[in-house]
Parts: C-alpha cells; structure tokens; sequence
C-alpha cells in the first residue's frame, strides 16, 4: 500500500530532455516507475529515453492517460508549467525546481484552488513508495518496503532519518519531501490525512524545522481528532541563531513565532513523541511501533 | 534581501509615492553640498544601514543648515550603529541619506508583505506609525488591521475605503490613501518584493501622504526578471552580516570553535543541535545550494575555515538528491591542496558516493578521521578538541 503513488501510477517529466530530469527519469524507470512520456515544448514528436515527447501537457496526458507529473523546469518557467499540469488534470505534481519567485507561489496556489490536483513541493526531493514508484530525485537504494510513513521538509535530513529507520529493521509505505519553501503545496496535515486512511502504514515520522507554521498547524490537526496512528516528529533548529535566515528560505523566526520550542510543546502536546537528539530518530519510531 | 531606504525610494519614485526630497552622500563636503542644493530649510541625516530602529539609536539627525548637515553626517559616516536589529556588534555607517526634512502632523503605519505563517499577501495598516512600532503593536495589537490580498486583483476600493475611516483619515486624504495602497499592491507585484512597509507614512503640511522611510524586502528568487537588482546585491553584499556568496551558499558565523561543513540546512540545523546536545559548539551554520559543484564547495569550506577561530572541521553528508559524497570529497581536497587544512577534520560520509568519496580522499592523502554515523562523529570530535 502507500499513498498517492505506487506501481501503476503513469507518471510525466516536464522538462524531460534536460540534463537533470533526464538523469532522474532514468533512474526513476530503473527503478520500476512507469514513467510514460516527458513533455518540453518546441520538442513535440520527439523521442527521449525510448519515451515520447509532447509540446503540451494536456496532449500528452490525452495519449498516455498519466495521472502524475515531476517538473524539472527552471524556475522562470515553473508557475506556467505547474498552472499547465494543473489545467490538463493532472492530479500529482511534483515540483523538483528550486527557486521559484514568491508571488509566483502564491500565484500558483490561487490556481490549485478549487481543483482536486495536488502538489508536492517546490524545491523538494519528491515522493517514493519503496518498491513501487519513485518520482524525484531520491536516491532510491536507501529505502525500504514498510509501513512507517515518512513526511519531510528538508531533504538530506529526510536521508539520515529514512537511513536510521532502515538500521532498525523499520521499511517505508510511502516518503514525501514536502519541501521547505515558505509557500508550497501538501503540508504535514495534508500527507497525515493520507496515512490516517492506508491501511500499508503503521505510524508515521514527521521531520520539521524551525521557520513557518506547517508543525503547529499539524499539531493543531492531531489534536483535534482522535488520530489512530502513532506520530513521531524531529524537529531541526534548536540552536539555529534568532536571525537565521536559511538557503531555502523557508526558516525563519519572527516575532517569537517559527522557533522549534513551541512547535515541539505544540506536538508533545498533540501526543506525538518528539525526539530529542537528530540521532534517535530511528530508534525512537522504533519503540513507538512496537 | 533587504535593501536601503535610499534604494527602496529609488525603486518605488515610478510608482506615484509622495517622498520629501532626498538624495544620498558618501562624504560630509558631498552631504553639505546636497543640503545647499535641495529645497527647505531643515534636513535629516539618516544613517543607511540594513537594519530598523535607527530613528530611536542615534541613527536620524535633524540638522537646521547646510553645516549642521555636514557636521552630523560626519558625526555618522564611519560609526558604528548598535540597534536592537543589528545584533550586539552593530553595523558601520558608510552611507547616509539627506533628505528635506517635513512638517509631521500625524504618523501611520501601511506595509503590504508576504505573511509567512498564513502563506499569503497582506495589507498591514495601523493608526500608529513611526519609531517603535514593533512594540506598540505588540502592546495593542487591536490597532493593526490586516486585509489577505491576492496576487494580482487590485485590492478593492470599498474595502479600502473602510479601512481610510479605521486610519481616521477622509476628504482628500482618504482618497489619497486608497491610492497609496493600491500603489503600494502594485509595487509589490512588479518589484517582486516579500515586504515593503511605509513606516511613517505621514500625514504632512499641505494635507498630504507623505512616505518618510521604507522598509524594503525583495525575492532574491526573482533576480533573474529584475536587471535592476544586480547593483543593488553587490552593493549590499559586503554589508550583510549573512551573506550569499556568488556561488550561492548560505553561511552564517557563529562563536563556536567546530567549522561545519554539511550538505543541506536541514542536516545542518540538526547537526547543530546535536553538537550542543554534546556540549560542542558550532563556529558557523552553513548551507549549501542543492546542486553543489566542487568549486562551491570549496569557496564553502575555504570561508568556514576563514571564521574566527576553528579547532576542528566536520564535514557531514549524506549523498542523494542533486550533491553526492564525492563532490564533497572533492571540495575538500581542492582545498587542502592549496593550502594545508592544520586542524583535525572529521567527516562522516552516508548514502551515494560514499565509497568513491573516501577513496578519493584517501589517494590524496587528507589527513581526516571517517565516523560511520553522527554519534560516531561527535565522539571523534570530543577527542579531538580535548586534546
């Protein structure tokens, strides 16, 4: 099981012929995703990969009836791009890109209003259900089949946890980089929903960082229904410096609010078990499941 | 980032703001020179520096004639100011900016800005303007009204109407004020900035809006549609207490003595918190861009060893997504191959590359230390700062 994804989800690469995505879809496929076609305009008609290439996305969901895609486009032409996918019903959108302006952000999140598509990202690893589907840039060979639900706004720690889960005999149903950008798409809430309901996961790791709300608002979330999974989160910045802006932009502390005590207080309080040191966060998952 | 007044004004003069006359100076002969040609009597010598209280920390001076404003600017010129913004070193003055000084009669507060916990464009606007406004709100936060806008749709007038009689504005001024949103709303999408707060938007002589300081924050992730910005960054640049360098990376110094090498923030912010969890302490946090390249790296480790006082070096990564083990090895090796690295290096090196990495580092003899995880590495470092 898993959520969102897995073996017969038919996946899409806008901006298929670039280097990266290129480098990525072949991976992906290697790995057993059904990566069905690419689309980069201008390059219609094409071949990349074995696969075809379309100029729209709306055409080349018509021919290969995919229901996901995985955007490598650069940052300039992202809003377009995910507004495309959007458009064409694509219903999973997953935006590797980094970079992308603010107000195109928010922009794009007028445009996923009163749609049922949903985006994962930007400037996030992507999503993989091990064994199924990878669609990102996750390097697929650390995860493991399970039923430990994994959601993640930053991208190398998400490896380290998923690597101390995978050393305590913990596999994976399905991991999500949300991404850590100050606006995107899904949120912890949003992917806990999705757990809540599979049947293929246990429990579920969240791995938040200082900056934003999206920790509180899952608190807040957790505490009000009886949530039937148990919940685990690690949360980065402890000790980051007051004035710390981070690369992505998502992190930071404002007027008493984005600091890590009070989204751990707000968790604990929500009765997930938050952990301590960056280092027991497999072993902690470990004891909450069994 | 955050850019001056003066620039913030430049910018925003073609969007229809009411600004006192006002121009910048590097030197007191060049201020005194200014306050002889701009109109009035009485000017302000403001200090430009990239942080807010100036007003209140000595950093805004009234001067009465054209020496007074070449004494205050040279009063200014080269010190350093200490606000609550500026962190306890406080920033040097190298700019100021002579402006007409203006009859106030009432001061407001109108920002429009990026609010990053609801993740949407708000109107913030309060009766209450001037220095100290942070506090004041703080203490009364009933007085700030705060409208969602979106993007694009100029905010509406009938709204903004009722927020002119919150502001107990009318007549002329009311109308002048809706317009000076709508300004504003339209600044923000074509400047594409997170925030830019008019504080004091004043009520002046002549019954007019008078913008009398900005606060400006632009999307450095929109460089690329503003050419106008490119002056302005590296202008800045040297200025910025945390700074990205050319090659991208995010670093910020720290009073600790480990030099932190690690790929990603988050890892990063994690790899902090576990060292004072140890009772070591961090010299920098550093982040490097997601698609790292030898030579970032690099300039990276070369910076981190630059800071003030590294006893021991921990280079941390866990390969996958877009920088892989390898990169980093490489990085390193460019670096001790220019100039021996003296202090211990201890790196802990997980996921892709990992093998190709330390084999790499081994044929290149850099003296370093592998730990297999975290907790292996700090108990490396402890024995190594110890010693």
């Amino acid at each position: 099981m898993g959520i969102l994804v897995n073996s017969r989800t038919r996946v899409l690469c806008q901006g298929f012929t670039g280097y990266r995505a290129s480098f990525f879809a072949h991976r992906a496929i290697e790995y057993g995703t059904k990566i069905v076609g690419g689309v980069v305009p201008g390059r219609g008609g094409q071949t990349h990969l074995n696969l075809p290439v379309f100029n729209t996305v709306k055409e080349a969901r018509e021919q290969t009836n995919a229901s996901a895609s995985v955007l490598f486009v650069p940052p300039e032409a992202a809003k377009d791009a995910v507004c495309e996918a959007i458009d064409a019903g694509i219903e999973l959108i997953v935006c590797i890109t980094e970079g992308i302006p603010i107000l195109d952000m928010l922009r794009i999140k007028q445009h996923l209003e009163n749609t049922s598509a949903r985006l994962i990202g930007p400037n996030c690893p992507g999503i993989i259900t091990p064994g199924q589907c990878n669609i990102g840039i996750m390097p697929a060979s650390i995860y493991q089949q399970g039923n430990i639900g994994v959601v993640s706004r930053s991208g190398t720690l998400f490896y380290e946890a998923v690597a101390q889960l995978c050393r305590e005999g913990l596999g994976q149903s399905t991991c999500i980089g949300i991404g850590a950008d100050v606006v995107s798409g899904m949120t912890f809430v949003d992917c806990l929903e999705l757990f809540k309901h599979d049947p293929g996961t246990e429990a579920v790791l969240l791995i938040g960082e200082i900056g934003g709300a999206v920790e509180e608002e899952a608190a807040e979330y957790l505490s009000s229904i009886n949530y039937p999974k148990p919940v685990v989160a690690y949360i980065a910045g402890r000790n980051a410096p007051p004035y710390l802006r981070m690369g992505h932009s998502g992190a930071i502390i404002a007027a008493g609010r984005g600091g890590t005590d009070k989204k751990i207080e707000a968790l604990r309080d929500a009765g997930v078990t938050v952990v301590n040191s960056p280092v027991e966060i497999g072993t902690t998952v470990r004891r909450a499941v069994r | 980032m955050f850019i001056h007044e003066y620039q913030a004004k430049k910018l925003l003069e073609r969007f229809g703001f009411f600004f006192p006359d006002g121009e910048v100076a590097h030197s007191a002969a060049e201020a005194r020179a200014l306050a002889e040609r701009l109109p009035g009597d009485e000017w302000v010598v403001k200090a430009q520096i990239l942080a807010g209280d100036r007003g209140r920390f000595g950093g805004i001076r009234k001067a009465g004639s054209a020496s007074d404003v070449e004494k205050e600017t040279s009063n200014l010129l080269g010190s350093t100011l200490v606000t609550p913004q500026t962190g306890k070193d406080g920033i040097k003055v190298n700019t100021v900016y002579i402006e007409q000084a203006v009859k106030i009669e009432r001061e407001l507060y109108l920002a429009i800005l990026l609010d990053r916990y609801q993740r949407e464009l708000v109107l913030l606007a309060s009766q209450r303007g001037g220095t100290g406004i942070e506090t004041a709100l703080e203490d009364s936060p009933d007085t700030l009204h705060r409208l969602g806008l979106s993007v694009d749709e100029t905010p509406d007038e009938a709204v903004l109407l009722e927020l002119t009689d919150k502001m107990g504005l009318s007549g002329e001024l009311a109308k002048e004020y809706v317009d000076t949103c709508c300004d504003l709303h339209r600044a923000v999408n074509d400047l594409d900035a997170l925030s830019i707060e008019l504080n004091p938007l004043a009520v002046v002589e002549e019954n007019r809006l008078a913008t009398l300081d900005v606060k400006m924050e632009i999307d450095d992730n929109a460089l690329f549609r503003h050419d106008e910005y490119s002056e302005i960054r590296e202008r800045n640049r040297l200025h910025d207490r945390q700074f990205r360098a050319q090659s991208g990376f995010n670093y910020v110094q720290l009073d600790g003595n480990i030099g932190l090498l690690v790929g990603g923030a988050g890892l990063a912010l994690a790899t902090m918190d576990l060292l004072k969890l140890h009772q070591l302490e961090p010299a920098n946090f550093l982040d490097l861009p997601p698609i790292a390249t030898r030579q970032d790296v690099a300039n990276a480790c070369q910076t981190v060893l630059q800071g003030a006082s590294v006893d021991a070096l921990f280079v941390n990564a866990v390969g996958g997504g877009l920088t892989h083990c390898d990169t980093i090895a490489e990085g390193l090796i460019t670096v001790h191959t220019q100039e021996k690295i003296r202090c211990p290096i201890v790196v802990r090196f997980a996921g892709t590359k990992r093998e190709h990495a330390l084999t790499l580092l081994k044929n290149y003899r850099i003296p370093i230390e592998h730990a297999e995880t975290m907790d292996q590495a700090i108990e490396v470092l402890r024995r190594k700062i110890r010693r």
